[in-house]
């Protein structure tokens, strides 16, 4: 089976003004090298400000890489622009962490599940293609839901109009950048069954982006842990929660919360 | 055959849905302004002024051009607020002035504002370099000292005696006029592109024109409302000025003439304030009304403000 997205060292810089004249140079990503197979939820762990989002961003390209090159199925997507960036963004979409601000507030959810049908030239009829998007992340009945705004349902149901809005393009890939971490706990397992079940479902593949170990265990197939930009240690979940190797995967766990831990 | 009749009922339904989205993103607009009881008086006080200016087009009880009466009368019932110091009726200048004082004042601010929108959503979604370049441009437009400019075109266009009625005056009032609002629509527009839903519109495939369009207008639209209300008023006030100075044409009867020309004759040292208060008291209420209507916009700016009293209707229901 080949790999739906494969990086190659891929490392990117920002470049901070310092001074007058003097710019420095920050390492946000360094050689990382992943890589997603259909039918599978991949995890990226790692601590705040260790490029996480950043990789993300790269992968749908809002921003650009400085260095090493990304595969879409075997095919060198590193430099594309134009009418192919827009054919490649149909297969990926991102969903983002906040789901407060990732629907627009004056727009109906009926909105934003047709607008991507639209653009994307859906050929079916449409009002039936939404039904049936919104029974599949579980808004039913969808007639009470479609003429709600974003602000009148709660942040569980916020990011399901959010994942049917994206599952409209039908892509292959979807990353998940946190998407439960601004929601209740006791809606999060909700979000990632429906995460699952889409992956079970449509045979799409998932980057699932967090820093808790928690999530992780649940979901994903295999792990990426992420330390200063660097890929510190990657296999399969089960094993390294279980024998890490590296130090920082060890504190990382350490860290998980347990409900019988005291400090 | 069901699921068929059953479509077709949903197509129309979603139809008309569309023709009253429209109309009720207006009327729901305007239920918000005339709940907040300032903008209710300041609609209302507007109304009235604009009635009162389009009877002045079709009817003055004199010419107001004329000079058929005494000189300096105070009100009584033949001229109900006297005569000027030229004998001609005070009531009918005032009510012949309104319409085109009020013509200049919205013509200003719908072109400023206009002006304003194009610029500053345009500076804010290209790139950097074209984003400063266009900011650096409204930034003189900025500094321009409108009077001097206001005064130089004044007298130029006064010099070159050619009557091109309000036209010159309109157009410097814009000129002067539309900078600040460009800057605020830029500085918006600016904050509005990185948030996460317009990113992830771009991520879905939407084209720049349609996320202006349906977005980002869409969340400026107060904003853009409350401009064209202060674009108005120093429309208005603009115009006021430039024939107070006397630097417009002053033959042309409006709110700005009068005072002119009642300074002019020194009414306020002959005691003559039937000339002068009216005009003042007109454009103070005019200004005034603009202002109020303001207070209301802020609550429109909100969503979830709206939204609250929309939850606690629900409930009494």
């Amino acid at each position: 089976m080949n790999e739906l997205i494969r990086t190659e060292n891929l490392t990117k810089e920002f470049e901070t003004r310092t001074g007058f004249t003097g710019i420095s140079k920050i390492k946000a990503l360094d050689n990382v090298n992943i890589s997603l197979f259909p039918n599978e939820i991949v995890g990226i762990v790692g601590a705040s400000g260790s490029g996480k989002s950043t990789l993300a961003k790269i992968l749908v390209f809002l921003y650009k890489s400085t260095s090493g090159k990304i595969y879409f199925k075997d095919e060198d997507i590193t430099k594309i622009h134009g009418k192919s960036l827009k054919k490649y963004r149909k297969e990926i979409q991102m969903i983002f962490q906040d789901p407060y601000a990732s629907l627009d507030p004056y727009h109906s959810i009926e909105w934003h599940i047709k607008r991507p049908l639209l653009t994307s030239h859906y050929s079916g009829n449409i009002d039936d293609r939404i039904d049936e998007l919104m029974n599949m992340v579980k808004l039913t009945p969808p007639e009470y839901y479609k003429n709600k705004f974003p602000h009148q349902v709660s942040g569980g149901q916020r990011q399901r109009v959010y994942i049917a809005r994206v599952l409209a393009l039908n892509p292959q890939i979807l990353i998940a950048d946190e998407p439960v971490s601004m929601l209740d706990v006791s809606l999060r397992i909700d979000v990632l069954d429906l995460l699952s079940k889409i992956k079970n479902e449509l045979g799409i593949g998932i980057i699932y982006i967090t820093h808790d170990l928690n999530t992780v265990s649940m979901v994903t197939d295999r792990i990426y842990v992420l330390h200063n930009g660097e890929v510190v240690e990657d296999g399969y979940t089960n094993t390294i929660l279980t024998s890490p190797h590296d130090g920082y995967t060890k504190a990382l766990i350490e860290a998980a919360s347990d409900p019988y831990k005291r400090i | 055959m069901e699921e068929k009749s059953n479509l077709n009922g949903k197509i129309t339904y979603n139809k008309s849905k569309k023709l009253n989205g429209y109309t009720s993103i207006i009327r729901s607009s305007l239920a918000t302004l005339l709940k907040n009881n300032k903008s209710k008086v300041g609609f209302i006080l507007l109304l009235s002024i604009v009635t009162f200016s389009i009877i002045g087009i079709f009817y003055t009880p004199y010419n107001p051009n004329a000079y058929l009466f005494k000189f300096s009368q105070p009100p009584n019932f033949v001229n109900l607020l006297g005569t000027t110091g030229y004998g001609q009726d005070v009531f009918s200048e005032l009510l012949g002035g309104a319409a085109p004082t009020l013509m200049i004042a919205f013509s200003v601010g719908l072109l400023g504002t206009l002006i304003a929108v194009l610029v500053g959503i345009f500076a804010g979604f290209t790139s950097k370099t074209t984003n400063a370049v266009i900011n650096a441009f409204i930034n003189i437009f900025l500094v321009i000292p409108g009077v001097l400019l206001i005064m130089l075109f004044g007298t130029y266009f006064l010099g070159i005696h050619q009557n091109l009625g309000y036209l010159p005056t309109i157009i410097i009032l814009v000129i002067t006029g539309w900078a600040f609002g460009a800057r605020t629509f830029r500085s918006i527009t600016l904050s509005i592109v990185k948030r996460d839903f317009i990113l992830s519109s771009i991520l879905i495939g939407e084209s720049k024109m349609s996320i202006i369009m349906r977005q980002i207008m869409r969340a400026i639209m107060p904003v853009i409302v409350s401009n064209f209300f202060f674009t108005s008023m120093y429309g208005a006030m603009g115009l006021t000025f430039i024939e107070y100075l006397g630097v417009g044409n002053v033959e042309q009867v409006n709110w700005g003439t009068m005072l002119y020309w009642a300074i002019n004759y020194e009414a306020y040292l002959t005691g003559a304030w039937w000339w002068i208060l009216p005009p003042s008291i007109m454009i103070s209420m005019l200004m005034f009304s603009l202002i109020l209507l303001n207070f209301g916009l802020d609550e429109m700016a909100n969503p979830s403000l709206r939204v609250f009293k929309k939850k606690k209707r629900d409930k009494n229901e």
